[in-house]
């Protein structure tokens, strides 16, 4: 069945760059279908809070249909439903994550780890969402611009070869900042951005300023900042800058186009309860709002449909009424969307995805890749974290604000690139709650009178713990735990990483999801350059929390078999996913070795634009949302052009 | 909330006074004078339904003996959660996961170790739990303080409702 209506643009996928384009193309006047493969964006968010509140394991993923509490609580059936095999729109969680290795629990298909080759067959450990609005529902709002070395690593450091330069410069994309900061709303202040000018080489238009005001430092962030100020570190003979800078914001400072100032839920992940958070589906909103956008939801596209000129015919799609329990044997009736032009905005694992499983006889390499780089260069921000205790007398009260309002941004950029990855440093506000289970952990030590959290007593990693630990009740639990509890906090250092062609994903030759649409299967491992990242964080973190008088308490010797464990010179090691998918379909000027065109248009099709993180050469080190959603203001443009605007 | 209602007064009263020995909260926080949310009375159902009522008077029982005995809140919360070696093992128990309900809003199992083995109750439950409050802080996703409030020191401890003496911090 093919749909009568002929639309000008087709885009698959309602996240943060297809929301953006549908609205610069909706305010155009052009006739735009968005094709979302989750349901609907609900009325009102408050269902979502519930589900997070009702969560025992309050992962990011923990609001959103499909819920995983079939796999909250063990033990789990290979016939419980609920599973990705049977679902319509099953996606990465972290609960599937502890189940790396079982592929009837994790969406992606992932190889077991190798023992005699670590780190080789590492976890692909990032999340994201499938429905409208996409992973923005619970991303933390971080807003931070691309350095004008990140889009020349090549050029600038020719760092093992593997890096790639963007076909564009910082300079191309400022003005399309400018228009994501506006549509976002960013919270930050260009003065107090300016001391990175020097450090790494951020710079704006004169007389830019952003829309809102920069969100006020957590007490978290005023301990840090005092206590690691005068700070340098020495790298390779040369001394860097150690100090914390604002982080630009997502979130209202202020109240900004109908929405809330912020509340300091302290929830941005998962969810903001009052949408102070920008998220995408504000831009869908204002999409639909321009009367000439259409949404079909519950619409999983399953292949891109090439004719004999190498133009986009259209694009097969099938609408689910029934979430989980299906028989990928009895899919939907396929139906097909046409349009002018096209634009894949589904993930950059989606995009991947879906651009491999249209392969024909004449595209034996699936849609858009002729130079077999669709899937590959696969990359995150791995994350890694450390936490501590803020000094005696500095309690610095967690859990208050947003999750994260300040960073060190001054180690972003460095000669050290050349051997190594660099990486930002995120300063976090959720106490031990990511790396340790706080307080669900310490709470349960204190009344158990066990030490799992190495707080009940106190013992720094390296000390033996105590053979008992002590149980409270009543006022001395009150005090026991508010005399830990104010005083922790985190570090979180997000690596690049760099593009390997081995890390990849491709469709998996047997296993399917409910619709039995072939599933990601993923290679991932680090390099050395990856490796050499880790070992600086870890010392950087370390000579962080001496500086300011913190204890240090991060340990992973007790995490062997946990997903994102590791060694390196016989240390202990965990890294986490960031949510930061990035490089599956890579731009360039070399169509050989690149899959998209600065435009993000593609090399090989000229009506088709891939759009999103999956488009970035490197991962550098910025958060990505704010790049993508720059990218979509550029691409809109060159859609236009092309449909003769 | 119907079944809440039929828990008789007197008993959801003395549920309230133990609870307020056993966390550390002060009895006019857990059981406020003017409470719409009852979330006592609400946290005794569950534990009624996850426990049994024949297990949860026999607790009340025993505070009520050392109520009699003029056992001061700490001595009570000692003795009822098996911090001091007198208490019977699976009353102990049992009133460790009265404690966890109310610090963390997850029912866990009495005899339970493991932190991620809880049941969240009810919303309610999770947005009151008094771990939150006992650093002086408020659950993830449920704020009742405002824009900027994050960049000074909280209210103290005692103005969270604990039954600790009053100072700033």
């Amino acid at each position: 069945m093919t749909l009568q209506t002929q639309y000008d643009v087709v885009i698959v996928g309602g996240g943060v760059a297809g929301s953006i384009i549908a609205l610069e193309l909706g305010k155009q006047g052009k006739r735009v279908l968005i094709l979302n493969a989750g349901i609907a964006v609900p009325d009102n968010r408050g269902e979502y809070v519930e589900n997070f509140y009702l969560a025992n394991a309050k992962t990011p993923e923990s609001p959103y249909p499909p819920l995983e509490r079939a796999l909250d609580h063990p033990p789990v059936s290979s016939t419980d439903p609920g599973l990705p095999g049977t679902e319509a729109t099953p996606r990465p969680t972290i609960m599937g994550l502890s189940n790396w290795t079982n592929a009837s629990l994790s969406y992606l298909v992932q190889p077991a780890p190798d023992p005699r080759n670590a780190p080789k067959n590492l976890p692909f450990s990032s999340t994201y969402e499938r429905t409208g609005g996409g992973t923005t529902w619970h991303w933390l709002g971080a807003s931070l611009r691309l350095l004008p070395h990140d889009l020349t690593m090549y050029s600038t450091y020719g760092v093992f070869g593997k890096f790639a330069d963007w076909p564009i410069t910082y300079e191309e994309l400022q003005a399309d900042y400018g228009s994501a900061e506006a549509e976002i709303g960013v919270s930050a202040s260009v003065a107090e951005q300016a001391p990175l000018e020097q450090a790494i080489g951020l710079t704006y238009p004169p007389g830019y300023q952003y829309p809102l005001d920069s969100i006020p430092f957590t007490m978290v962030d005023q301990v840090v900042d005092a206590g690691i100020k005068g700070m340098s570190i020495l790298d390779d003979g040369k001394n860097y800058a150690v100090f914390v800078s604002p982080t630009p914001a997502g979130r209202n400072s202020q109240p900004y186009q109908g929405r809330r100032q912020c509340a300091g839920n302290t929830s941005c992940m998962p969810i903001c309860p009052i949408q102070a958070k920008w998220d995408a589906t504000v831009s869908l909103n204002h999409a639909l709002d321009t009367g000439n956008v259409t949404v079909i939801n519950q619409a999983v596209v399953r292949t891109v449909q090439v004719d004999s000129s190498g133009r986009i015919s259209g694009v097969e799609y099938l609408r689910w009424s029934k979430q989980t329990g299906l028989d990928p044997r009895m899919p939907p009736p396929p139906q097909t969307a046409q349009g002018t032009m096209y634009v894949l905005a589904a993930h950059a694992m989606e995009n991947a995805k879906l651009l491999l499983n249209s392969k024909t006889p004449s595209l034996p390499n699936g849609v858009a890749n002729s130079s077999d780089q669709v899937g590959r260069n696969l990359m995150d921000h791995v994350l890694y974290l450390s936490w501590a205790l803020a000094p005696e007398g500095k309690p610095v009260f967690p859990f208050r604000g947003p999750l994260t309002t300040a960073g060190i941004e001054s180690l972003r950029d460095g000669d050290f690139r050349r051997h190594r990855s660099a990486f930002r440093i995120e300063i976090g506000n959720e106490g031990w709650n990511v790396p340790v289970g706080d307080p669900w952990v310490t709470v349960n030590d204190f009344i158990n009178g066990t030490n799992n959290s190495r707080l009940n007593p106190m013992t720094p990693p390296g000390r033996p713990l105590p053979a008992t630990s002590p149980k409270y009740g009543g006022a001395s639990l009150v005090r026991a735990l508010n005399a830990v509890m104010t005083r922790q906090f985190r570090l979180g250092c997000l690596l690049e990483q760099s593009p390997m062609s081995t890390n990849r994903i491709t469709p998996h030759p047997t296993l399917t999801d409910g619709l039995g649409i072939p599933r990601p299967k993923i290679d991932y491992s680090f390099d050395e350059y990856t490796l050499n990242g880790f070992r600086a964080a870890r010392k950087t973190c370390s000579a962080i929390y001496q500086h300011m008088g913190a204890t240090e308490f991060t340990d992973f010797s007790g995490r062997k078999g946990q997903p994102g464990y590791f060694e390196i010179d016989w240390t202990p090691y965990k890294f986490f996913g960031a949510g930061h998918v990035v490089g599956t379909h890579r731009m360039g000027s070399d169509k050989t070795q690149s899959v998209v065109d600065g435009n993000q248009q593609s090399h090989d099709h000229q009506n088709l634009w891939i759009v999103g993180s999956g488009s970035f050469p490197t991962v550098a080190t910025p958060n990505p949302t704010l790049t993508i959603a720059a990218l979509a203001f550029r691409t809109s443009r060159s859609i236009l052009s092309a449909l003769g605007a | 909330m119907a079944t809440v209602l039929a828990i008789p007064a007197t008993r959801a009263a003395t549920f309230a006074a133990m609870s307020a020995a056993l966390t550390g909260f002060k009895p006019d926080f857990i059981a406020p004078p003017v409470d719409p949310n009852q979330l006592h009375a609400h946290l005794l159902h569950h534990i009624d339904e996850l426990a049994g009522t024949t297990s949860v008077d026999q607790l009340l029982a025993q505070f009520t003996v050392l109520q009699a005995h003029g056992q001061t809140s700490q001595q009570i919360a000692d003795v009822m959660l098996g911090i001091s070696p007198s208490s019977h093992a699976p009353a102990a128990q049992l009133a460790q996961s009265i404690v966890k309900l109310w610090y963390l809003g997850s029912w866990y199992p009495p005899g339970s170790t493991s932190a991620f083995d809880g049941n969240v109750v009810s919303s309610q439950a999770y947005v009151g739990g008094l771990a939150w409050r006992a650093m002086q802080a408020h659950a993830m996703g449920d704020s009742p303080f405002k824009f900027g409030d994050w960049t000074s020191a909280p209210p103290s401890l005692a103005e969270f409702g604990a039954d600790v003496p009053e100072h700033k911090s």
